[in-house]
């Protein structure tokens, strides 16, 4: 009978999460959630997980409630979450962290032949043979959400939920993904998986629960309904996904605002130069880390000095301040990391910018937030208190309000739902109507086909190995241009000399 | 209005809810616990702990572990060069005294702050090796045996200025206020601090010296240091070598009762003091039980333990 959610309810204070959700899974099923930020996806698989508690309703496993109180008693039936925090320990090696729920042991001791034996062979399923032996930290973002993978597949889930592992996987890791869950699937496995990348839920799942507001609203098989349809239906209004493909503007001269001559990519080593033109908007495309964030940090001058033209005039940049104060603004997708102040009020971050950095007359903090569409009670409140999506639109709000000359983004749009990604582009486009420049780095190629269409001058450049290999504009901005221009095949100097326009 | 009362009322809460009950079990165990005479001693006692508790909290809430454990060595080391300033006339000495104190452990502070932002040294292993300097040097300089003699000006700042209060307390008091509504809170300093301590890397990258705004909170810390030790010397009337080397545990301890996150980011200067009146509380208790120096010592460090275990597990306990 599989797995069946009855009126399940979770309500943290005043704040509904969840309300009374029904959802039935059968066994060799691989079922989609889908839905908004907060519309309470993460929190219905957190409480099948074990992780939180519910408060009404049952859940049933083949027909046997099941009561989760602690993830440990969930992992004894095989019930394995993994979460788009990371559960990995950096300092340990990847078969340490992949067996680390079930250390192998003999005579009381770790059996470290075993133990790495287990993980090489789950490893080798995943065709990751490269990354035996390796630090967790010294992996890039992608293989560490691998490892996370591998970790779950080690416990041999009876239950597999996946919350927003894909977000930051590239192509070739979601066909590894898919062969995997395939193989579940045949052994029975019910597979929950969450993510808001449409292409990945039609490869990968059989059917989709649509959630909204913290209710389940139906279940539609994927072949069903159209990518269209199924965002309508979560967002409640109709909505057009990315239809960016062949609306791109031709090239046109455009006046060249920023010149960099040098930019230093440290861990390849390479210099690169880019023009950036007045109201361009430029993306940055290539498999994750060949330099595509270390291109736009060094601009904002965090690897150090930097040597720019702005308008003409030489301009030294030394570090993010100076940036700032001209008029630069970085948002990244990395909320936790570069971008919230956890312990302080929405308000202390939304003003931080303008108020501590630039020195500017403050507006309200309750003008910015209304202005962005973030959903808040008052302006006081702990930016934890919000969604991921609506912290990154506080993030947005805190540097947009301060009207910067020059954006760079790196991968903003990580881990928040439709509607607010396209929130963000029409302000990023907004921005450069103004005559401001944008440099945004996405993992996701469509966004930047779509972000770039927005915008009177445009390009994207694709990064490999801390090198242009190319630059595409006008029509030559597709999803297969790009990913083309991605793939190591490229990068032979012949192709790149033709790719380049 | 809920809310309101909510977020201020929580940090502060268990500090006030122990200094009424410290009082009522102070006056069952003794009577005469909360005479005037024994009230005024514990505000001004309260009032120098208060001073170290200040600097203390800056770094606590700069983040990335912050602590100060130079705090006593450096109230120690003012305690014994502050009132060797002599100047004309006693009161002209004082006030050089005060800028003179604020100049040595702001110093002090700063070394520190440049040892853990630019070399790079832990907090806890930088203001503990600085704490051994500063001492060394306080015994080098006065061969382990100084001779203070503390001017009366100095002396008079324990005298009454009104009721219980003390000319000290009020000293403090007012001192207190005007750091935690226009620095901490109001100036940009303030408010660039807690975004540091709480999200380093974020700061930085919204353009805020973050590197600068950590080393001057060891320097704030050093300062306030300066100052309590001149305080203590005063208070005392005598100085003696490491005389304030308990500060340091106490001033710790003092911040974590009055609800500042050891993490950083989040914190105020007003928990210390009541956390201070805590701390000062419980002594006064144990010493007016006539208990022997080592037993008490011996206490009160349990209790401590007892004290900090619940308020790192408070968090947990409201959920």
């Amino acid at each position: 009978m599989g797995l069946v959610f009855r009126n399940v309810s979770k309500s943290y204070g005043a704040v509904v999460a969840i309300r009374q959700a029904d959802m039935e899974i059968e066994r060799g099923e691989v079922r989609a959630i889908l839905g908004g930020n907060g519309s309470g996806k993460s929190t219905l698989a957190k409480i099948a997980g074990g992780l939180i508690g519910k408060d009404t309703g049952e859940i049933l496993l083949d027909e046997e409630k099941i009561d989760f109180s602690s993830p440990k008693e969930a992992k004894k039936h095989q019930v394995i979450m993994t979460s788009q925090e990371l559960s990995l320990f950096g300092n340990l090696t990847v078969e340490e962290n992949i067996s680390i729920c079930d250390v192998p042991r003999r005579a009381g001791f770790t059996d470290k032949k075993a133990l790495k034996k287990k993980a090489r062979d789950i490893l080798a399923s995943m065709n990751l043979e490269s990354i035996v032996g390796k630090k967790v930290s010294e992996l890039a973002a992608n293989q560490q959400y691998m490892v996370e993978l591998a970790k779950a597949l080690a416990q041999d889930p009876k239950i597999l939920l996946i919350d927003e592992i894909t977000s930051a996987l590239y192509r070739e890791d979601v066909d590894i993904v898919c062969r995997l869950l395939a193989d579940l699937k045949k052994k029975g496995c019910i597979i929950l998986f969450i993510s808001h990348r449409m292409a990945e839920l039609y490869a990968i799942c059989d059917s989709v629960t649509i959630m909204r507001n913290g209710e389940t609203l139906g279940t539609y098989q994927m072949e069903e309904k159209t990518e269209d349809e199924l965002l309508s239906l979560m967002v409640g209004t109709k909505v057009e996904s990315y239809h960016g493909e062949g609306r791109h503007k031709g090239e046109r001269k455009r006046d060249v605002f920023l010149k960099a001559s040098q930019i230093r990519i440290p861990s390849y080593g390479t210099e690169e130069s880019l023009e950036i033109g007045k109201g361009e908007i430029i993306g940055v495309a290539g498999l994750q880390g060949h330099g595509q964030t270390e291109l736009i940090r060094a601009l904002y001058g965090m690897y150090g000095e930097i040597s720019l033209e702005k308008d003409g005039q030489p301009l030294t940049i030394h570090s993010p301040r100076e940036a700032v104060r001209q008029g630069f603004a970085f948002i990244s997708g990395d909320r936790e990391r570069d971008g919230t102040f956890r312990e302080r009020s929405l308000a202390e971050n939304v003003l931080a910018v303008q108020q501590l950095v630039k020195n500017q007359k403050a507006k309200d903090a309750k003008e910015i937030l209304d202005g962005y569409n973030v959903r808040y009670d008052h302006p006081g409140q702990l930016i934890t208190d919000l969604s991921g999506g609506n912290q990154q639109k506080v993030v947005v709000g805190r540097w947009l309000s301060t009207e910067p000359t020059l954006l760079l983004a790196d991968d903003p749009s990580k881990g928040i739902d439709v509607k607010a990604r396209n929130d963000l582009h029409r302000e990023f486009a907004r921005l450069a109507g103004q005559g401001s420049a944008v440099i945004m780095i996405s993992s996701d190629d469509d966004e930047l086909v779509n972000i770039t269409s927005m915008a009177e001058t445009s390009r994207v450049i694709v990064l490999y190995e801390g090198k242009i290999s190319a630059v595409l504009t006008g029509d030559a901005i597709s999803r297969e241009n790009i990913s083309a221009a991605s793939m190591p095949i490229n990068a032979i100097p012949d192709e790149q000399e033709v790719s380049r326009s | 209005m809920m809310e309101r009362w909510k977020k201020w009322n929580n940090p502060y809460l268990p500090a006030v809810l122990g200094i009424l009950a410290l009082m009522i079990l102070g006056q069952t165990v003794t009577s005469g616990f909360l005479s005037m005479n024994n009230i005024s001693s514990i505000l001004m006692t309260t009032a120098i702990l208060t001073m170290a508790s200040i600097g203390q909290a800056a770094v606590v809430i700069s983040g990335d572990s912050g602590l100060d454990m130079s705090v006593g060595a450096v109230m120690s080391l003012t305690a014994l060069f502050g009132p060797m300033i002599v100047l004309g006339s006693g009161m002209a000495s004082l006030f050089v005294m005060i800028p003179a104190v604020l100049l040595i452990g702001g110093c002090v502070g700063l070394l520190n702050g440049l040892g853990v932002q630019v070399i790079k040294i832990v907090p806890l292993v930088m203001t503990l090796i600085m704490s051994n300097v500063v001492n060394g040097f306080a015994i080098l300089i006065t061969g382990g045996q100084p001779s203070v003699s503390v001017s009366k000006e100095l002396q008079s700042i324990s005298g009454v200025f009104v009721g219980p209060v003390r000319y000290l307390t009020a000293i403090v008091l007012i001192l207190l206020i005007v750091l935690e509504i226009f620095f901490l809170r109001k100036s940009r300093y303030g408010r660039s601090l807690f975004l540091v301590g709480d999200n380093y890397n974020a700061a930085r990258l919204c353009g805020i010296n973050s590197k600068k705004i950590v080393i001057l909170a060891y320097g704030f810390s050093g300062a306030m240091a300066g100052l309590a030790g001149l305080f203590l010397v005063g208070y005392a009337g005598t100085a003696q070598m490491n005389m304030a080397s308990s500060y340091t545990m106490l001033s710790v301890a003092a911040v974590v009762i009055g609800g500042t996150k050891l993490t950083g980011g989040k914190g105020t200067f007003i928990g210390g003091a009541l956390g201070a009146m805590v701390l000062i509380l419980i002594t006064n208790i144990l010493q007016a039980l006539n208990m022997a120096a080592g037993l008490r010592s011996l206490i009160q460090g349990l209790i401590l333990i007892g004290i900090l275990m619940t308020n790192s597990r408070a968090p947990k306990l409201r959920q």
